[in-house]
């Protein structure tokens, strides 16, 4: 079970959260929230494991400059 | 329209785009719909902002960093080492003229992974420096993989070169439809279809005519304006009935009316008689579900020229509509024939309505104001409509009858002359001429009103005055006239 975040938190703010906030019900903006954070983590996973699998790709010189920026 | 609520097709694009993205509920993506196309696109760029923001001065950094190595070398690089995900993310950052030199020397399919992993915001000018056959190519791999809204995604970035290679490589119309439904840039697709020859663009609109596509047809006749959309909804309105049927049912069920009626707005009158005596258009339910939305969405002006072109019976039914429909809707429908003046259809409407009814639409506020009642006299003088008026006329109030004739005298008195003249042959002409003037209260009006009778026939002249000795007004009217 995910623990909630809130809107605002996923979104960089609640400046970009208004109309959202406003407008849908709590049980939708729940329900936005989780499949936000989902998706979010799913990338974030994403990224992460491309960058692990090609760090040990990488020839040694590109290898130390990716490892010290992305991993 | 269905009882349901139906989201505009800008929504509709909206939500898809967003859904290529994260999972929506049921629930979810009702109460979305309903906060409309502009929130849900400044949500899909929150998080959009969110995805490309991760480890970004990391691939700022490295990006900076790889500028030195060979182009060469970086191609090979991308493919062996990097892979899609992290060059997508790297392609963003770096400098376009780089990135267009190393993406053009690495395979389409790897391009194609890659262009779901880059920020569509950064990469336009990398697409727009890509040769138009690297673009087409890649173009092709996501049409295999049916990844419309992608190819959507940097469709406005695309140099003209590149629109003409993807759109003779393309044969499938559906799928161009498709991906011009998704465009974010409307003003891109205009650009685009300048680009395609007249046949082809037939014949994309043409695949749209299909009941699943009519949405993402009305879209791009919608998204565009001025000569193209005319071109666009001419191809529409070139269409049999039975499609057209189609069309109609489908804006129906599914709340397109707005996008129907801007393209019939913009078509050529020459197909308007075929579409609106379609059988569907003939059904009551369809009919209010169009007039509410063309009231809605302020499309009365556009609408009511159409009605012209409808059979009586059709008109008739049109007409009663619009009354059962309420004061608000009646009254709205009368300023827009002022405002477009189109008073001529409002009395092509009006002669099929019944006694109560015809006394419903006399009492509506226009008619207390000088400017629309002059135009609707005018209107009905030069149409031949004064039996009509008449009819009307004497169900006018106090104030309204004050004011008609108050109008009807300018110019000479053409207009009630007009109307003297149809009081012959109307079964109560002289009675509704004669409690007119007993209204009038300014005796300038009476004057001129004198000089208007004094050049009618004696005929004419006593069946006025028979009239309004058997009315009772007479012994009044007399001394004002005489004296005026």
């Amino acid at each position: 079970m995910k623990s909630e975040i809130s809107l605002a938190d996923l979104l960089g703010g609640e400046d970009r959260t208004a109309p959202l906030t406003d407008f849908l019900s709590p049980n939708a903006q729940r329900e936005l929230g989780l499949s936000i954070q989902s998706y979010l983590e799913m990338e974030r996973v994403a990224v992460d494991t491309d960058v692990s699998s090609s760090v040990a790709l990488l020839p040694g010189l590109l290898r130390g400059l990716v490892r010290s920026r992305l991993a | 329209m269905t009882d349901t609520y139906q989201p505009d097709l800008e929504t509709r694009a909206e939500i898809e785009r967003l859904k290529a993205s994260i999972e929506l509920g049921e629930e979810l993506l009702g109460e979305l719909e309903k906060l409309g196309a502009g929130a849900i696109r400044q949500l899909r760029h929150s998080i959009s902002e969110q995805v490309f923001g991760y480890k970004r001065e990391g691939f700022e950094s490295l990006a900076g960093l790889v500028r030195f190595l060979p182009r060469g070398y970086l191609a090979k690089l991308a493919v062996s080492a990097f892979g899609a995900r992290l060059c997508g993310r790297l392609v963003s950052c770096m400098n376009p003229i780089s990135a267009a030199a190393i993406a053009k020397r690495l395979p389409p399919e790897f391009l194609a992974d890659a262009s779901a992993h880059a920020d569509p915001r950064k990469v336009r000018e990398v697409i727009r420096l890509l040769p138009a056959a690297v673009v087409r190519d890649s173009t092709l791999v996501l049409v295999k993989r049916r990844a419309y809204g992608l190819m959507a995604r940097f469709a406005d970035a695309l140099s003209p070169s590149a629109i003409r290679a993807i759109v003779k490589a393309v044969d499938d119309d559906e799928i161009l439809l498709k991906i011009a439904f998704l465009m974010e840039d409307k003003s891109q697709i205009s650009k685009m279809i300048q680009m395609i020859d007249n046949d082809r663009i037939a014949r994309i609109v043409r695949t749209g005519t299909d009941k699943a596509l009519w949405p993402a047809a009305l879209s791009v006749i919608d998204g565009v304006e001025g000569e193209l959309r005319s071109r666009l909804a001419n191809v529409m309105g070139q269409q049999d009935s039975a499609t057209l049927d189609g069309l109609v049912l489908v804006a129906h069920e599914q709340g397109l009316w707005p996008p129907v009626l801007r393209g019939m707005a913009a078509m050529s009158p020459k197909h308007y008689r075929k579409i609106v005596n379609l059988p569907s258009l003939r059904k009551p339910q369809l009919l209010q579900g169009l007039i509410q939305c063309a009231y809605d969405e302020n499309l009365l002006e556009a609408t009511l020229p159409l009605v012209s072109y409808m059979r009586a019976d059709h008109q008739k039914l049109v007409a009663k509509l619009v009354l059962e429909q309420g004061d608000e809707i009646a009254d709205a429908t009368l300023w827009a024939a002022n405002n477009s003046g189109h008073w001529r259809v409002i009395l092509e409407l009006a002669q099929y309505l019944e006694d109560s009814e015809r006394n419903v639409l006399a009492r509506m506020s226009i008619f207390r104001k000088k400017a629309p009642l002059k135009a609707l006299l005018e209107s009905a003088a030069e149409s031949g409509q004064m039996l009509l008026l008449l009819d009307y006329v004497k169900r006018l109030d106090g104030d309204g009858l004050r004011l008609m004739v108050q109008i009807a005298l300018e110019n000479s008195g053409d207009i009630i002359e007009s109307m003297l003249s149809a009081a012959r042959h109307h079964p109560e002409g002289w009675k509704v001429v004669v409690t007119a003037v007993a209204a009038v209260e300014d005796q300038e009006d009476f004057s001129q009103f004198r000089e208007v009778l004094a050049r009618q026939t004696d005929e004419d002249q006593q069946a006025f005055r028979k009239s309004a000795e058997g009315l009772g007004f007479w012994d009044r009217l007399a001394p004002s006239l005489d004296a005026a």
